[in-house]
């Protein structure tokens, strides 16, 4: 079977909680950016340390039973399930994009002026992303 | 695309979960593909032919629209 790189991810989670936490007992008076980063790392560790765990869980349950490891690689692999994640990524962009639309014009109409830019931003890159990928496979394929 | 494969999986006295251990995809693909509501790449339409010892025309019946 085809070694998965998420086990590692548990350990990535706990760099950056440890990181997180780290930043809160060396500044613990500070403000700005550096106020809210430690919750943020932390917070975002603790998500990525969740699935961590699960990609661990799920490597010990197949390694324990062969035959439910081949069965999770052929539904991996399996042809329907890639076209499914493939239109569901898909139909998930459009109602991103909407979702970003939407939020880019309430930021605006509220005034929260770099709240919008930065929105505004991703809103530009996760469209232009898209072109970017159509002229990576068009190439390729 | 209407297609022969739930006939001549029960000719062959083959259930759907061992055509799929045999072909490699999920179980759901092959009811998918027997319902009518999924269409093989190429390569499993290959696969599943080789399986039954027909031709792809023989198993998948391709209509042009009108």
């Amino acid at each position: 079977m085809k070694k998965s790189l998420k086990p590692y991810v548990f350990y990535l989670g706990i760099f950056i909680f440890a990181v997180g936490i780290l930043l809160k007992f060396i500044f613990p008076a500070s403000d700005g950016a550096l106020e809210q980063l430690p919750f943020v790392l932390t917070g975002f560790g603790a998500g990525i340390i969740g699935v961590g765990v699960a990609a661990m869980i799920m490597k010990k349950r197949t390694e324990k039973d062969p035959q439910k490891a081949k069965q999770y690689e052929i539904n991996e692999k399996d042809e329907r399930n890639i076209l499914i994640r493939e239109k569901a990524c898909y139909a998930a962009w459009y109602v991103t994009l909407f979702v970003l639309a939407a939020v880019t014009m309430a930021l605006f109409v509220m005034g929260y002026n770099v709240a919008f830019c930065m929105v505004l931003g991703a809103f530009f890159i996760h469209i232009i992303s898209m072109f970017v990928f159509i002229i990576y496979y068009s190439k390729k394929m | 695309m209407k297609n022969r494969l739930e006939e001549l999986r029960k000719l062959n006295g083959v259930t759907q979960e061992e055509l799929a251990d045999k072909l490699e995809v999920s179980r759901q693909t092959i009811g998918s593909l027997e319902n009518g509501k999924y269409n093989p790449s190429i390569t499993l339409a290959f696969k599943i032919a080789r399986f039954f010892g027909l031709s792809i025309e023989e198993i998948f019946i391709y209509e042009e629209e009108q």
